[in-house]
């Protein structure tokens, strides 16, 4: 779990510093900055998974100059992210085309530390460093146990346990952010078999990640319950022109013994965004560790919401959630609120003081949560 | 035991509404209820006409919940509040409800000792999901499978303060 993240210069986000628990729900005015903190997650993605060679994370904002602080690109773009037994804090500068300046990576006894081309991995215990180089655009984390050399200490042949330990933690890191920003007519568009199993922001994938969990163990028994609750069957072909794989979903009228099936265009809305929310939480492979999803409320009713309240409370994700909507408010506890705001153009972010104040305020008055958040003037304060 | 709940005659049944921490409770209630009507263990057939979730104990005590009772008064018979005591003394969170729920007549909070799943290990001496957990790889979304588990005559859940409770409010005319 991230316990607490810094984010310097990315976007209106000029220097954000959140404690993050299990459950953080963004709330804000359009403009104060909650999509940014989405897109620093795609470009983390992006940082520390590359799509394409050569990495530029940037391309989706449009270069550099879209991505950093007030257009100002002589400012660097850094940040910090501490979780319960690792650390990762990275500095980037863009003004002379991307480049990694430094990058510091702790987990457990292990050390690695960037500086431009030039990585040392200390591991401290025995005192084994491993050197290796790397291009200004890769992260430490494109390193691989065959792209680095012992050549210090011979007892660091004695630590190869070790060092696979890091490696494979680095492996699941990158995979272990999950950002949503869900489509979902692109969320069914057919994919070709060949495309990886992974879960794009807007969705797209999913019937590929569909066809291979399918194929692999079956639906995980969360996605078949919301599916049976619903009416709902799901499966999928390969087409054999084009080789695209076609999700395919069927609803069962149960009064008239009746099976219809539906094409993916009148698939409704809520459904499909449920159906990729819950293959992002249950079914992807490493599972997520943090999954982040941008105006959650978007085609959801309010049972649906109720439902996805549940999931986000009791899976074992930790989320970051931004929202517009009273009833996704109401859901969650005051704890779980981060107010954005915006004030000289930059994004400033802060929960709620004395949230036991607040909740005994709230029965007094009868007040909700998501009205006190909207009407107080002054809502961090209760 | 249960044959003092042996429905004797079939008349209009008693229109209810659930408010729970989550949905995955609703269901489970939703379950249970279902099969004390399909058993005719309570006298009147009990009909759900609403059912919802406010998530989180911190929630159940909120004015989203008065507004849910509001909504909900006029068109049902009883209005069943189930909250959680996580080892609290019981009292103290009645008096919490009573802030939201007032005199009203119709709404009868029902107070885990623990939590719901006290219903399934029918013990309260610990965290009965830690228990699960622990006994049966328990997860939250598992919780409405265990309606089959529920013997609503068995003794040691009758002895159960919530259960007692919840069977009371649904006799309750």
């Amino acid at each position: 779990m991230i316990k607490r993240i810094r984010i310097r210069n990315f976007k209106s986000l000029r220097d954000v510093d959140l404690e993050l628990r299990k459950i953080n729900v963004i709330v804000g005015p359009n403009g104060s900055g909650k999509s940014n903190l989405v897109d620093f997650f795609i470009f983390l993605k992006e940082l520390i998974n590359p799509s394409s060679f050569p990495s530029d994370p940037f391309q989706t904002f449009g270069g550099y100059e879209e991505a950093v602080f007030l257009r100002d690109t002589s400012l660097p773009i850094s940040f910090e992210i501490c979780g319960e037994n690792f650390q990762y804090s990275a500095d980037i500068s863009g003004k002379n085309g991307f480049t990694i300046n430094r990058e510091m990576l702790t987990y457990k006894d292990f050390l690695l530390v960037r500086t431009l081309n030039s990585v040392e991995i200390n591991y401290v215990r025995i005192r084994s460093i491993l050197r290796a180089s790397l291009q200004p655009t890769m992260s430490i984390f494109s390193l691989s146990p065959e792209s680095t050399s012992f050549y210090q200490n011979p007892m660091a042949k004695n630590s190869l346990d070790k060092v696979k330990e890091l490696f494979d933690f680095m492996s699941s890191f990158v995979k272990s952010f999950i950002p949503l920003r869900v489509n979902p007519e692109r969320a069914f568009t057919p994919v070709h078999y060949s495309y990886p199993e992974k879960l794009e922001v807007d969705g797209y994938g999913l019937a590929r990640i569909f066809d291979y969990i399918l194929a692999r163990k079956g639906l995980p028994e969360q996605i078949s319950i919301f599916l049976k609750e619903n009416n709902l069957s799901m499966d999928r072909y390969t087409s054999q022109e084009s080789g695209n794989i076609v999700l395919v979903t069927r609803e069962l009228i149960p009064d008239l013994n009746k099976t219809l099936p539906l094409r993916p265009r009148n698939v409704p809305a809520g459904i499909i965004k449920m159906i990729t929310i819950l293959f992002a939480i249950y079914a992807l492979e490493p599972s997520p560790s943090l999954v982040i999803i941008d105006e959650i409320e978007n085609s959801l009713h309010l049972k649906f919401i109720e439902e996805l309240a549940s999931v986000i409370s009791y899976s074992p994700p930790q989320f970051i959630i931004t929202t517009h909507s009273p009833m996704v408010i109401d859901m969650f506890n005051p704890e779980d609120i981060i107010l954005f705001y915006k004030e000289k153009g930059e994004t400033k972010a802060e929960r709620i003081k004395d949230t036991e104040k607040l909740k005994e305020k709230l029965i007094e008055k009868g007040l909700t949560l998501s009205e006190w958040i909207f009407y107080s003037p002054n809502p961090i304060n209760p | 035991m249960s044959g003092s709940f042996t429905r004797q005659t079939q008349s209009t049944p008693k229109k209810i509404g659930i408010i729970a921490e989550d949905t995955y409770a609703v269901k489970f209630l939703e379950g249970i209820i279902k099969r004390l009507n399909d058993a005719k263990i309570i006298p009147q057939e009990i009909k759900i006409i609403r059912s919802r979730s406010t998530y989180g104990v911190g929630n159940v005590c909120s004015a989203k919940t008065r507004r849910i009772i509001d909504a909900w008064e006029d068109e049902v018979d009883k209005i069943l509040l189930f909250m959680d005591a996580d080892g609290m003394p019981i009292e103290d969170k009645i008096k919490e409800c009573k802030k939201i729920i007032g005199d009203s007549q119709k709404v009868k909070p029902i107070i885990f000792e623990q939590e719901i799943e006290e219903w399934i290990t029918k013990s309260t001496q610990q965290k009965p999901s830690e228990e699960l957990k622990t006994t049966e790889r328990y997860e939250k979304y598992m919780l409405p499978n265990y309606v089959s588990r529920i013997k609503p005559d068995d003794p040691k859940l009758m002895n159960l303060r919530s259960f007692k409770g919840f069977l009371n409010a649904l006799n309750d005319p």
